[in-house]
């Protein structure tokens, strides 16, 4: 059963509507909601129902949006307001206080002005999600540019054709994944779906390939893809490079210093700290002063924080980009 | 006024019991179950007066999953799109199983002081 031009324009309507009431709150949530409330008005189109009783049934856009912007507040296990719990049960009670004390230490520690980045998962997630991240745009880039060179070199032959299909199809899919992946390590809310697409019979499926090829983030996908691949490479390597060097000054400084703060020296017995030459005793062993040691530790934990903060920031540009991709130009139900 | 305070106690009520019986609907569901049939099943079965918002579904069913209450699949369908159907995980069923008795024991204490008022509660207040 298909919408006729009325339904259609009132569902676009309504959409447009929960666009307006979800004004401000984040994009991707935004983009939810309207795929969310396109795919279900489009079901109970299908199942027979007037457009008028789907939208009066699905609730207006306020009380919709209000749901969407309220979830994460209203959800059950999650800190809520003061009052908002009725005990009932005496050990889940001393639980929820626990599990609260332990949320509001955690808030504390990651307060502390620039070393609470240590308390903070979603900074150590950003290292893991450099780190790993290389990894999935190398594949992303290897199979762009594998497929997409394919797709045009046999272009001409029309063989092209469904390999273009399969690259833009594919994208997308890997898109999506990045930004659950994001999601996870990051902590920024990334769309669950991509614009839903009807594919009701035959003219569904050729639809749904028109829309990838129409999207303009279907294109937007495939070229991140190719250049985020040296964007990915240098994000991996500074972020190595940091932790590696960080890692290392405060370990070795903090293993020399109770070792007796001496250890073994180069081949020719000598070593340069800070233009300062230290030669080995009798034993071959160089003895460093202490508090040069807790220097290089102390500048080994600078870096290791420096590198941290970087790597959030990094992360959430990255995030914000992917995302910005995602959600552009969110395309309302386009049937009549 | 006593209009606003009845608006008031039916979206609570309705907001309040929305997750028990939307993770209920998807446990009594033989197969995974997709949001636009949960949303069906309980317009249908909602009492007058208490009206369930079908669009207050999906945030709950993306919390739920995010909680690991529930999990999903994407479906072809015959009717539009590929559909999410939701099953509940071992945790949600312990989530479940520990909301019912809060609910059970929330019911009791309420019958008990209501059923001391005298009234039927056969009428619409509004």
């Amino acid at each position: 059963m298909h919408a006729d031009s009325s339904s259609t324009e009132a569902i676009n309507a309504y959409l447009a509507a929960l666009q307006h009431a979800l004004h401000g709150a984040d994009a991707a949530l935004v983009h939810d909601a309207i795929v969310d409330a396109e795919t279900h008005l489009r079901s109970a189109l299908a199942a027979g129902k007037s457009a008028a009783q789907a939208i009066a049934d699905y609730g207006s856009a306020e009380e919709v949006a209000h749901a969407y912007v309220c979830d994460l507040c209203e959800a059950p296990g999650r800190p809520a307001p003061a009052g908002a719990h009725v005990a009932t049960d005496a050990a889940a009670s001393s639980a929820t206080s626990s599990s609260q004390v332990s949320v509001e230490k955690r808030r504390a520690l990651r307060s502390i002005p620039v070393v609470g980045v240590w308390f903070d998962p979603h900074a150590w997630g950003s290292v893991l999600f450099l780190l790993f991240g290389f990894f999935i745009g190398t594949a992303a880039f290897v199979w762009t540019v594998a497929v997409g060179s394919a797709a045009i070199g046999l272009l001409p032959t029309l063989l092209g054709i469904p390999l273009l299909i399969l690259l833009l199809g594919s994208t997308r899919m890997i898109s999506l994944f990045l930004g659950q992946v994001i999601e996870t390590f990051v902590g920024i809310r990334m769309p669950r779906r991509m614009q839903s697409v009807d594919t009701t019979g035959t003219a569904g499926f050729w639809r749904r390939i028109w829309v990838w090829v129409t999207d303009v983030r279907s294109w937007l996908t495939v070229a991140f893809f190719i250049g985020n691949f040296p964007v990915a490479v240098f994000c991996f390597c500074v972020t190595v490079v940091l932790l590696a060097l960080g890692g290392a000054l405060t370990v070795g400084s903090v293993v020399t210093l109770f070792s007796g703060a001496r250890f073994m020296g180069a081949s020719d017995g000598s070593v340069v700290i800070f233009d300062h030459t230290y030669m080995p005793d009798a034993t071959g062993m160089i003895h460093v002063p202490v508090f040069l040691l807790i220097g290089l530790a102390l500048l080994g934990l600078a870096i290791l924080t420096a590198s941290l903060w970087l790597s959030k920031g990094v992360a959430l540009l990255y995030g914000q980009v992917v995302k910005s991709i995602q959600v552009v130009r969110p395309q309302p139900l386009a049937r009549g | 006024m006593t209009v606003l305070l009845t608006d008031k106690i039916q979206r609570d009520l309705a907001s309040g019991t929305a997750w028990l019986v939307v993770l209920a609907a998807i446990e009594r569901s033989e197969a995974p179950i997709h949001g636009y049939e949960i949303a069906r099943q309980l317009s249908e079965e909602s009492p007058e007066g208490l009206n369930f918002k079908q669009g207050t579904l999906y945030p709950m069913l993306r919390t739920m999953e995010a909680e690991g209450l529930i999990s999903s699949t994407l479906v072809p369908s015959n009717e539009g799109p590929a559909r999410k159907c939701f099953r509940l995980t071992p945790e949600g069923r312990r989530t479940l199983s520990t909301w019912i008795s809060f609910w059970k024991g929330a019911e009791r204490w309420v019958n008990r002081v209501i059923s001391g008022t005298g009234l039927s509660g056969g009428s619409n207040a509004r």
